[in-house]
C-alpha cells in the first residue's frame, strides 16, 4: 500500500508541481497515472521511489519511506524511467549484473518476455538497440524482478503497435496477486483494457482516483443518441455521431473509454470532483 | 548503517562490467605510458607529464561519475544497494585500487620498456622499482594529504554536476590556501614564541634545536589540519550522497 499524505513538492520555490496531495494507491492493482504534459506524473513516481525528497508531508510504502532509500525498499520497486541511461553493454550481461539485487528475479520469465517481445538475441548491445527495443528489454527485466511496486514512465512512448499491443498481454500475464504497477501515460488510449484503477492529475493535485467498477458506476459513455441521461459532462464530434460522457443516473451498462474520460475530466472538473471526491481511495 | 559483503561485491562486479571499457583504456594508457619512456629519451619527460596530469585528471574527476548525469543518477540511486555499498566502492576505487594498479602498471611498463628497448631490466630511466627512502619516511604524512585531497574530490564530484573540472581545480586552490592560512594561524602563536625565544640566542646548537622543534610542531599541526579535513569531507560527501536527489 502506497500512502501519501498532504505531499508538497516543488523544483523551485514559486511552483509547486504537487501541492498538499493526498493519495492512497491500493495493491494488488494496474493503475494509470494519466494528466497532461507538466501536470506531476512523473515527479510523483519520483518522490514515490526516493528520487525525490518532497519539502512537506509524508510517503509511506509498506511501511517504508523512500526517501530513506532502504535496500528491501529498493529491492521491491523497479522504475522505468521514460528515458534511461544510456548502458554500453550486453542484454545478457546487463542482467547478470543487476538481477543478482532482485531476489525473486527469474531468467526463464524474462527470457519468455523477450521472446514474447520478439527479441531473440540476448548478446546484442544495448547501446546498439533502437529505443524502442531496449524499452523492452528493460520492461522485460522490470517485470522478471517480480518486484512488489513496478512503475513505468510512459511504456508505449517509442513502441510500436503489435509491441503496445504486447506490452499489454505481457503486463496482464506477469502481474502477480501482491503486485502493484502503475503506469504514467498520456497517451491513454495504450492503457485499454489494462488498467483497474485511474488516477488523474491536474493543477498539482489529483482530480480523480477510482476504480474502473466505480467510473462506469457513476458515469455512461457512448454515442448520445443511446444516452438516456440529462446530465452530459463531454461530448464529441465522431465518425459514428457525436460521443458523450454522461452521469450514469440510470444504473446503465457502459465500457469505459479512457479517452473520454481523461477529456471530460478536464472539462467539467467541479462536476468530477463532486463525483468522485467520496471516492478517493 | 547497511552494509553487506556479497552485496558490495555484487555493487562493485556491476561496476566493473559496466565500465570495463574505461578500466581497459586507463590499464592500456598506463602501461603505453611506462614503455614509451624507455623508447626515446626525450619522450620519458613528455610521457611522465601526460602520466602525472592523466592520472590526477582522471582522479580528480571521475569519483561519483554515475551521479553526475540525470539518467545514470536515476540508476545508481534506485539500485537495491545500501549508500554505505556505493560510497565505500568509489573510496576504495579512487583511494587504493586506482593508485595502486595505475602506478605498478606504470611501473610494469617501464619494466617491459627497458627490456625491449636495452635487453636490461635494470636500465629503467625513471624508476627502477624501488621505494625512495624519502617516500619510507614520509609515508603516514603521504597518506594523509593522498586521502585528505581524495576525501575533498569526493565532495566536490557530488556537489558539482556541471564544468565539474574547472570547479574542483578552483575549490582546489581556495581550499590550500584556507588550509595553508589555518595552519599558519595556528601555529602562528608559536612563531612569535619562537622568533623571540631565538632572538636572544647566540649558539648555533640551540637554534638548530629550536628549528627542528618548530619544524616538528608544524608539522603535527598540518596533519592536524589534513586529518580533520579529510574526516569533515568524508562525513559531509557520506551525507551529500544520502541525500542525493535527481532534480
Amino acid at each position: 500500500m502506497i500512502e501519501i499524505k498532504n505531499l508538497t513538492f516543488g523544483y523551485n520555490k514559486h511552483r509547486n508541481i504537487v501541492e498538499n496531495m493526498t493519495l492512497n494507491i491500493k495493491e494488488g492493482y494496474v493503475h494509470g497515472l494519466l494528466g497532461k504534459n507538466g501536470t506531476g506524473k512523473t515527479t510523483l513516481l519520483s518522490l514515490i521511489s526516493g528520487l525525490l525528497f518532497a519539502e512537506k508531508g509524508e510517503i509511506n510504502v509498506d511501511n517504508f519511506t523512500p526517501k530513506e532509500r532502504k535496500v528491501d525498499f529498493l529491492s521491491e520497486i523497479f522504475f522505468l524511467p521514460e528515458e534511461f541511461d544510456e548502458i554500453r553493454i550486453r542484454i545478457d550481461s546487463y542482467v547478470k549484473v543487476n538481477a543478482a539485487f532482485y531476489p525473486r528475479f527469474s531468467y526463464t520469465d524474462f527470457k519468455q518476455y523477450l521472446e514474447e517481445f520478439e527479441i531473440s538475441d540476448c548478446h546484442q548491445k544495448l547501446s546498439k538497440l533502437s529505443y524502442g527495443t531496449k524499452k523492452k528489454v528493460f520492461i522485460a527485466f522490470g517485470l522478471a524482478t517480480h518486484a512488489k511496486y513496478l512503475f513505468f514512465d510512459e511504456p508505449t512512448n517509442g513502441l510500436d503497435i503489435p509491441s503496445k499491443v504486447q506490452f499489454r498481454k505481457i503486463i496482464l500475464k506477469a502481474m502477480a496477486d501482491n503486485q502493484t504497477i502503475i503506469i504514467s501515460t498520456h497517451q491513454v488510449r495504450d492503457l485499454h483494457n489494462l488498467i483497474d484503477n485511474i488516477i488523474i492529475m491536474d493543477k498539482a493535485n489529483i482530480l480523480m482516483n477510482a476504480s474502473v467498477g466505480n467510473i462506469t458506476e457513476k458515469l455512461w459513455f457512448g454515442l448520445k443518441d443511446k444516452c438516456e441521461s440529462d446530465v452530459v459532462l463531454y461530448e464529441e464530434e465522431n465518425v459514428g455521431g457525436k460521443m458523450i460522457v454522461a452521469q450514469n443516473t440510470t444504473s446503465s451498462e457502459s465500457n469505459l473509454d479512457i479517452e473520454l474520460l481523461f477529456n471530460a475530466a478536464f472539462q467539467s472538473r467541479d462536476k468530477f470532483n463532486e463525483l468522485f471526491n467520496n471516492l478517493k481511495q | 548503517m547497511e552494509f553487506n559483503v556479497t552485496r558490495f561485491f555484487n555493487v562493485a562486479k556491476r561496476d566493473l562490467i559496466i565500465n570495463r571499457n574505461l578500466y581497459i583504456g586507463i590499464i592500456v594508457a598506463s602501461f603505453a605510458l611506462g614503455f614509451i619512456t624507455c623508447w626515446k629519451e626525450w619522450l620519458a619527460g613528455v610521457a611522465l607529464f601526460l602520466f602525472v596530469v592523466g592520472f590526477m585528471v582522471f582522479i580528480a574527476m571521475s569519483p561519483f561519475s554515475a551521479y553526475k548525469d540525470k539518467r545514470k543518477r536515476c540508476t545508481t540511486l534506485l539500485l537495491p544497494a545500501s549508500t554505505e555499498e556505493k560510497w565505500m566502492l568509489e573510496f576504495i576505487k579512487y583511494y587504493i585500487v586506482f593508485p595502486v594498479v595505475i602506478t605498478a602498471l606504470f611501473w610494469f611498463g617501464t619494466f617491459i620498456g627497458s627490456l625491449v628497448f636495452y635487453q636490461n631490466a635494470s636500465h629503467f630511466l625513471l624508476w627502477d622499482g624501488g621505494i625512495p627512502t624519502a617516500f619510507k619516511e614520509n609515508i603516514a604524512k603521504i597518506l594523509i594529504y593522498g586521502y585528505c585531497g581524495i576525501a575533498v574530490l569526493y565532495f566536490c564530484n557530488l556537489l558539482f554536476k556541471k564544468y565539474s573540472l574547472i570547479k574542483i581545480i578552483a575549490v582546489f586552490i581556495i581550499y590550500t590556501t584556507i588550509s595553508s592560512l589555518l595552519s599558519v594561524w595556528l601555529i602562528g602563536a608559536d612563531v612569535v614564541h619562537l622568533a623571540s625565544d631565538m632572538q636572544h640566542e647566540s649558539d648555533p646548537h640551540a637554534i638548530m634545536e629550536y628549528s627542528y622543534a618548530f619544524g616538528n610542531y608544524t608539522d603535527l599541526m598540518q596533519r592536524y589540519t589534513y586529518v580533520i579535513t579529510a574526516v569533515f569531507f568524508t562525513v559531509l560527501s557520506y551525507i551529500r550522497l544520502k541525500k542525493e536527489e535527481t532534480l
